[in-house]
Parts: structure tokens; C-alpha cells; sequence
């Protein structure tokens, strides 16, 4: 369990899933501390995202899809979700 | 009581460094002497950890320290071939020492073994190679935010530490540790030749702040006596920053933000998050014209700000490439004061690593100094470490050859830490006691626990049936957010042998578990 209270994978792990893109309080307490971008798997899960070129903090790319449903492919990287905006589908 | 063994100067008295030129002083054990300007009891170097005075008479530009003894340089077996002629050239010159050739998942045990060896005396460990050829120390991290707490501070030790060792105190290590993140011969023959040229003070220099922590950067600036501006993200950002690189400044000072995902730091303020530098911006021949001195010295207070995920990538390589001498930053989330707050851990450890260096203290030796100037003050009080101040003391990490120092130690003709001790000063009027005590110690009185804890008064009772008494005070640390928040409530009982207990709380405030030091 990470001190976020998500539930990433190991680094390097590759991982797919579904959910809906949403925004959660990350990084309580550090000076890092804001809302960013995660993903509200399928599972219940929540998982914070990266989307490969996208501004890591003001995260305008992955903000277009705020409310979305997606299926991201990507792998961990220290408890974030990394994707290619090629591996970053938007669902109907 | 004994000269030091490195440089002849006569110890002070319960000094664990010598304050002439920081070698160790062989765990010798002696009367700790009083700052002459505050009272406080020191444990060792020139500058008093309560007020900053200089507990030397003024130094001399030409009072330079002798030289440190021989580095022991760590270096990956599996690069032998191309780094073995770069190394034994370069080892001649004012870094010297003996190579320890390592296999990389052995590279940890296999130095601490050197260490523990009583024929060998180094006086500082120096990593050679990149994070993949020779992994840093994997830790759990306390705070839970990293996936592990990375450090090279283990292999400066004989051995490591548990957890609970560790938040008690036991992170620094016995011999200051720097590291050479290349595989780049050239590169490191490069650093290994800087000596006594850094550059000193703050004649040619440049700041870069996040604005919402303008007030902790601008303390420290002051506090280091730099009359540098510092530029402010936002408005800055960067091309502000590379047109302020531009001049090639010997000393750069960044407190901004910095990320596990790229390799970029950032700036903040008016709910932005400007880019304010990347890689590219220092690429040699870039036709940006940003540059550094080759004598410069960089410290970055961003998060991830000396990560080596990036491989040649990374910022820290980035300045090193572009001509610094030295960086230091730290591998993880850093932890530093909040908006409008006086300066903290990584803001204390920044000015601390400048003010030793200035001093004349090598390179790798002024941040082991800065370090153990915060663990001191964090343990004088007789407490653990918090998990931020551990994590500050474990992953800053200093990029460079071990034995680099200034080529002009400054004089002291006032104690470097006024500012920082007025700010302070000045806090603890505005605050009652409690709330001082919190915000500096993080304890609370257990009569404060009730507005903490749900369960408060199963938790006091828990405490003291495990402490065999009841505790003055306790500990909250929180961490994570909504159902899977967590609480671990410290404290611990004086007596002939000390004790202290950790609760760990679920997000009701239900014990999960006790931990009881051994």
C-alpha cells in the first residue's frame, strides 16, 4: 500500500486496464501534495496516471479526458501507471 | 586526547569529525564543548548546530585544511575493462585512493566488508557508475510514497542499520559518500581531477524558487550570505532560466519541484506548475547558450533531483555533462518547508552543505556534515527521526569527487545562521508552546491526543501498559488518504534503558499493530 492509499504494481510491471479518469488528492503531507490525474479502475482500484510527453504536474493531456472511460496499457513506474498516448484509448 | 590523524589539527573536545578538516576521529569519545555565542552543547564541526556561530577563530583565506586521506572508490566489475585506465590515471591526482572492483548484486555487502576491514582506513567512499552498473541501497521507504528509499548513504556504512535503528537515528554513515554516475571515461576522469576549485561563495551565481516557497529559499540565500536574486517560477520559467544560465554561473541553487515521470523540474504558484529547466537545456553547444561554470557546484531541492532512473537523461547528469563539479540532490521526494514557512530539512540541509563547503570542507564531506548538523538538532531533544528528516538524511546524494572543496575557504565574521535563528525566534513567539512543540519536535502532549485520535483513550492506555509507564508525550505521523489512511502514534519512556513503542492506527483509529524497540 503506498502512502496514497492507491494500490500501484512493481516498477516495470506491465499492467492493462479499464476504468474512468478522475481526480484524487496525491501525495498528502509533501510538498508534491496536489490533485492529479488518476484512474478509477474497473476493480475499485485507483491508480495515479502518466501519459508519456504530457506536463507531469499541470497534466493537460490527460485532463482533456476527466470523466472519460478509457483502456490504458502501459507499466509501473514507482506506483504510477505510464502510457503511451498510443496505448491510451478513449471508450464510448 | 589525540591530533587528528588526517590533518594534525587538535580535536574538540566530544567532536565525532575534526573540525579543521572532517575526517573521523575513531569513535573517540570526549567532552562536548559549548558554543561560545549560545550555550549550546556541540557534537562536532566548526559551525554551532543551534545558532550557526563559527566555533573557530576567523579562518584565513590561507588557513586551507591539509588534504583528506585516500578514497575508497567502488566501482563495477562488469565495466572493468572501460573504466580501469580512466580511474588509475586519474587516481594520481587530488582525489586518490584504491579501487574496489565489485560485482553489481554484490556491491553493498562486498563494501561494507572493505569497510569493516581495520587495515583499511578510507576517509570517504566514492561510487563509480551509473544507478544500473552500480545499483543505489534499496530501503523501504517510511513514508510510504516511493516504491523503495533509494540511497548511496549504506555504502558508506559497515553495516546496515534496521528500520527501527534507522528512525531511532542510525542513518548517517560512518564515511561521507559521493558518486561518479557515469560510465563515461572521460567524464570521470574529469571530476576525479577537481580539487581545491570549486567555486566559492556566491560572486557568480544563480537561484531558481518555486514562488509559493520564495520565503524558505530567500531565507536560505540570505542565511548563506548570497545576495543572488532568485528567480521566481512563475513568472520565470524556461527560457527565463536558461537566459539566467546564460552567464554560466558557478553556483546554482534550485528549490522547485522535480518528478518520478520525466526529467523536469517545475515551478509553482497561482495554481501553475511552469517547466522552469530539462536536459536540453543544458546540452553542450545548445543554442540556448545556457551553461555552467566548470567549477560550479549545484544543489537541487527538488523531488527526484539526483534520480539516475534517467540515465544520461537525467538533470543530474545533465549538469555534470554540461561542465559542474559537483551536484547534489536527492533520489526520492524531497522534503522541505510548505508555502510561507521558514526553511526545513532539504532548505536546512542546502544551506548547511553550502556553508561547510565555503568553509573548506570537501565536497562529499560538507553534505555528511550538513546531515549530521539536522540529525543532531532532531536528536538533542532526545527523540527518533520523523520519517520526512529520515528520508531527507538518506537520500540526498552527492555527485562528484569526494575531495573537491573551494579554492578559497571564506572567512567567518558573523554567525552564517542569524536569519535562519531570528525566523525561528520570531515563529515560536507567535505560537503557544504546544503548537511550537508540535511543529518543531512533532510531538503533541497526550492531553492534545484526543483531538488527534479517535480512540484516544485506548491508545494512552496501550502506550503506557507497553512502556511500563506513562509517556510525557507522543508522536502522530499520518499517512495516506480516505479508508486507507494510516496513523502511527510514537512514544517512548525514559529510563535505564529506554524505550519506545510505535501504534500503528486504521483510518477509524483501530490498532492494526505495536512495535516495541528491542
Amino acid at each position: 500500500m503506498s502512502g496514497d492509499g492507491l494500490e500501484p504494481g512493481a516498477s516495470g510491471d506491465p499492467v492493462e486496464l479499464e476504468g474512468t479518469v478522475a481526480l484524487a488528492p496525491v501525495l498528502a503531507g509533501s510538498r508534491s501534495e496536489r490533485e492529479a490525474v488518476v484512474l478509477r479502475a474497473d476493480d475499485g482500484r485507483v491508480h495515479r496516471l502518466h501519459l508519456e510527453g504530457d506536463q507531469p504536474f499541470e497534466q493537460p493531456g490527460l485532463r482533456a479526458l476527466l470523466g472519460r472511460r478509457v483502456r490504458v496499457r502501459g507499466r509501473w513506474r514507482n506506483r504510477v501507471l505510464r502510457v503511451s498516448p498510443a496505448d491510451l484509448q478513449a471508450l464510448p | 586526547m589525540s591530533a587528528c590523524a588526517a590533518c594534525g589539527a587538535a580535536p574538540r573536545p566530544g567532536a565525532r569529525f575534526c573540525g579543521q578538516c572532517g575526517a573521523a576521529t575513531a569513535g573517540e569519545v570526549l567532552d562536548a564543548p559549548a558554543c561560545p555565542t549560545c550555550g549550546r552543547v556541540s557534537r562536532g564541526g566548526r559551525f554551532c548546530g543551534g545558532c550557526g556561530a563559527s566555533l573557530d577563530a576567523p579562518q584565513t583565506a590561507t588557513a586551507r585544511p591539509a588534504a583528506a586521506g585516500p578514497v575508497l572508490y567502488v566501482a563495477p566489475a562488469a565495466l572493468r575493462g572501460a573504466l580501469e585506465g580512466a580511474l588509475l590515471t586519474a587516481l594520481a591526482g587530488p582525489n586518490r585512493g584504491r579501487v574496489l572492483w565489485v560485482a553489481r548484486d554484490d556491491a553493498l555487502s562486498a563494501t561494507q566488508a572493505a569497510l569493516r576491514d581495520p587495515s583499511a582506513s578510507p576517509d570517504a567512499v566514492c561510487l563509480v557508475g551509473d544507478a544500473e552498473a552500480l545499483p543505489h541501497a534499496r530501503l523501504p521507504d517510511p513514508c510510504g510514497y516511493d516504491e523503495a528509499l533509494w540511497t548511496d548513504a549504506l555504502y558508506g556504512m559497515r553495516s546496515t542499520p534496521t528500520a527501527e535503528a534507522r528512525l531511532a537515528g542510525d542513518v548517517l554513515p560512518d564515511l561521507p559518500v559521493a558518486r561518479l554516475p557515469t560510465r563515461d571515461p572521460a567524464l570521470i576522469r574529469r571530476l576525479l581531477r577537481v580539487g581545491a576549485t570549486l567555486s566559492p561563495g556566491w560572486a557568480s551565481a544563480a537561484a531558481v524558487s518555486a514562488a509559493v516557497w520564495a520565503s524558505a529559499s530567500s531565507a536560505v540565500l540570505d542565511a548563506a550570505g548570497a545576495a543572488t536574486p532568485c528567480a521566481l517560477a512563475p513568472p520565470s520559467d524556461r527560457p527565463a532560466v536558461r537566459a539566467a544560465l546564460t552567464a554560466a554561473p558557478a553556483r546554482l541553487y534550485f528549490n522547485v519541484h522535480g518528478t518520478d515521470q520525466d526529467a523536469v523540474w517545475l515551478g509553482e504558484g497561482d495554481g501553475r506548475y511552469p517547466e522552469v529547466l530539462r536536459p536540453a537545456d543544458l546540452a553542450p553547444h545548445a543554442p540556448t547558450g545556457a551553461r555552467v561554470a566548470p567549477d560550479a557546484v549545484v544543489f537541487s531541492e527538488a523531488c527526484y533531483g539526483a534520480t539516475l532512473q534517467d540515465g544520461p537523461g537525467s538533470l543530474a547528469h545533465a549538469f555534470l555533462a554540461a561542465g559542474a563539479s559537483c551536484f547534489a540532490g536527492s533520489t526520492v521526494i524531497a522534503w522541505g518547508a510548505g508555502p510561507g514557512h521558514p526553511p526545513a530539512l532539504a532548505d536546512e540541509l542546502a544551506l548547511g552543505f553550502f556553508r561547510h563547503l565555503d568553509a573548506g570542507l570537501p565536497a562529499a564531506r560538507a553534505l555528511h556534515q550538513a546531515k549530521a548538523d539536522l540529525a543532531d538538532a532532531a536528536l538533542g531533544g532526545g527523540g527518533g527521526l520523523s520519517a520526512p528528516l529520515h528520508n531527507t538524511l538518506l537520500s540526498f546524494a552527492l555527485y562528484g569527487a569526494p575531495l573537491a572543496s573551494v579554492s578559497a575557504p571564506a572567512p567567518r565574521t558573523a554567525p552564517p545562521l542569524a536569519p535562519l535563528a531570528d525566523a525561528r525566534a520570531r515563529l515560536q513567539r507567535r505560537l503557544r508552546p504546544a503548537d511550537w512543540r508540535l511543529l518543531t519536535s512533532g510531538r503533541l502532549d497526550l492531553a492534545a491526543l484526543q483531538a488527534h485520535l479517535a480512540h484516544a483513550p485506548g491508545v494512552s492506555a496501550r502506550l503506557a501498559a507497553l512502556l511500563g509507564a506513562p509517556p510525557a508525550d507522543a508522536r502522530v505521523l499520518r499517512y495516506g488518504a480516505g479508508p486507507a489512511a494510516r496513523a502511527t502514534v510514537l512514544a517512548s519512556a525514559a529510563g535505564p534503558v529506554p524505550r519506545r513503542v510505535a501504534l500503528e492506527l486504521d483510518a477509524a483509529g483501530h490498532l492494526l499493530r505495536a512495535l516495541v524497540s528491542r
